[in-house]
């Protein structure tokens, strides 16, 4: 959902009809609507690189939830073990 | 497992076979289809089974008793892999008794790549048909004569399967001591029967499969992993080679067109390659590179090196016997995680913590990013030779 009173702030951009409730139910669905919204926000020079911006943006979306930890590499039946 | 016996002929599917079950035979069913046949039995309104008994109150369990002039049936419905950890076993076991009838049951479409192997009898068919396996070694299968292990479920039911290898695992329930593990499958019989792909492949090229995802999302690196990955690969000369299963063909076709290959790399798709084929194709491989699944295991009977991805289970408790592989661990500190491995350990087609997050593949398996994995499998090539210190491959820059 699109903050109301950011949306009335910039009501020179046309975000303000993405406010209210949207039946967001997967990220994933949501690549169109940020792409547009992307282009409002690069127009009104907020950000300066869209193609980057996007890029960073869907991989957050892909990495919700990422744990922490550890990658351990292993060589078996290697002359050398790694 | 059951001994049954059907009132009419029976129709199955497995492993998208059909199966027919003749009337008055005698078979050994595992409890799913029995419990598929009961399923039928009450749609139709008809009795199908005319007896259906518990297979250990007809036969012995085999716990490591001799084996001299005795037939054991060594029963396992699963996948490829799974099949391949029971190899090192029944060899081990024909050597041991060398007049021991030592058979196989497995999926109907895996029998083949087994059933070449010298130490064995016979790989059979499930459902195992009796009198068949009777006509093999000219007498009928009794009590006195034959013994029965089965491992259906034995890594989804073990609490040991988080941190005992799934070879030691076997080996215990076979009751056997430590030996060497050595997998097999019946690649000269494949060979043989496939001449006529046997590819020449040209020798200053780097030959590489990759199996492009496990049969579970579970165990599977994600595709936009993949896509990088490909993407960066820069060794000039290198071909991969894509594996999986046909039914993924359209899915695959449609994420490797988003590969941008870097000069000098190509991509065969060869996804939906029938399974035989595909093994013939493995051995002439210089490197397999897979998650948790098949092609490692087929990898180790082919003695072809390999790179393991893993997230759910530890290389140890896959890898740990195997020639010059190498794996790669997400060990993540996920909340299922458990045991020193910190693994989930878990079955099915999605973790529980992707269900949690509203995600397709487990979140673990991201820690294994693209660069990183790329990195460690040109320091693994650069260490066994065939790389060299600028990444140029040394066959090819003789040229």
């Amino acid at each position: 959902m699109i903050n109301n009173e950011i949306a009335q702030s910039k009501h020179e951009l046309d975000i303000y009809q993405f406010s209210g409730n949207l039946p967001i139910t997967n990220l994933r669905d949501c690549v169109d609507i940020i792409n547009y919204l992307v282009g409002f926000l690069a127009r009104a020079n907020i950000i300066t690189n869209p193609k980057v911006f996007f890029e960073e943006f869907q991989d957050s979306i892909e990495r919700i939830g990422t744990p922490a930890g550890k990658i351990t590499v292993i060589g078996y039946g290697m002359k050398e073990q790694l | 497992m059951k001994i049954v016996v059907f009132n009419e002929d029976i129709t199955i599917q497995q492993y998208g076979k059909t199966i027919e079950l003749k009337k008055d035979n005698k078979y050994l069913i595992a409890d799913f289809i029995e419990a598929y046949t009961r399923d039928k039995e009450k749609q139709c309104n008809r009795r199908l089974f005319r007896r259906c008994v518990d297979v250990y109150s007809q036969f012995g369990a085999y716990k490591g008793q001799d084996l001299t002039n005795k037939n054991l049936l060594i029963v396992r419905t699963g996948g490829i892999g799974d099949i391949i950890f029971l190899t090192p076993f029944a060899k081990h076991l024909k050597e041991k008794y060398p007049t021991a009838n030592i058979f196989i049951a497995c999926a109907p479409a895996f029998t083949e790549l087994y059933n070449e192997l010298e130490f064995l009898t016979a790989c059979v068919p499930m459902p195992i048909d009796l009198k068949q396996v009777g006509d093999c070694i000219g007498y009928e299968i009794s009590a006195a004569n034959s013994y029965f292990i089965s491992f259906e479920g034995l890594v989804e039911n073990s609490k040991e399967a988080l941190s005992v290898n799934i070879y030691d695992l076997h080996r215990k329930q076979f009751n056997l001591p430590e030996f060497e593990y050595k997998p097999e499958i019946a690649i000269k019989y494949l060979k043989r029967k496939h001449k006529a792909i046997i590819p020449t492949f040209l020798t200053e090229k780097l030959h590489i499969a990759f199996q492009f995802s496990s049969s579970s999302y579970l165990r599977s690196w994600k595709p936009e992993y993949i896509i990088q990955f490909l993407s960066n690969w820069d060794i000039k000369g290198t071909i991969f080679y894509i594996f999986d299963h046909p039914y993924k063909d359209k899915y695959i076709k449609e994420k490797l067109s988003k590969v941008e290959l870097q000069e000098g790399v190509e991509i065969k798709n060869l996804v939906g390659t029938d399974l035989e084929e595909s093994i013939v194709l493995l051995d002439r491989m210089d490197l397999i590179i897979g998650p948790d699944s098949s092609f490692m295991h087929l990898a180790a009977c082919l003695k072809v090196p390999m790179v393991g991805l893993f997230g759910a289970f530890h290389t140890d408790l896959r890898l740990k016997y195997y020639q010059n592989a190498l794996g790669i661990n997400a060990m993540s500190d996920c909340e299922f995680a458990k045991t020193d491995y910190k693994v989930c350990g878990e079955h099915g087609q999605s973790c529980s913590k992707a269900m949690q997050l509203n995600r397709i593949f487990a979140p673990c398996m991201d820690l294994l990013t693209s660069g990183y994995v790329r990195g460690i499998i040109y320091k693994y090539l650069k260490d066994n030779g065939v790389i060299d210190e600028d990444l140029i491959l040394n066959k090819i820059a003789s040229n």
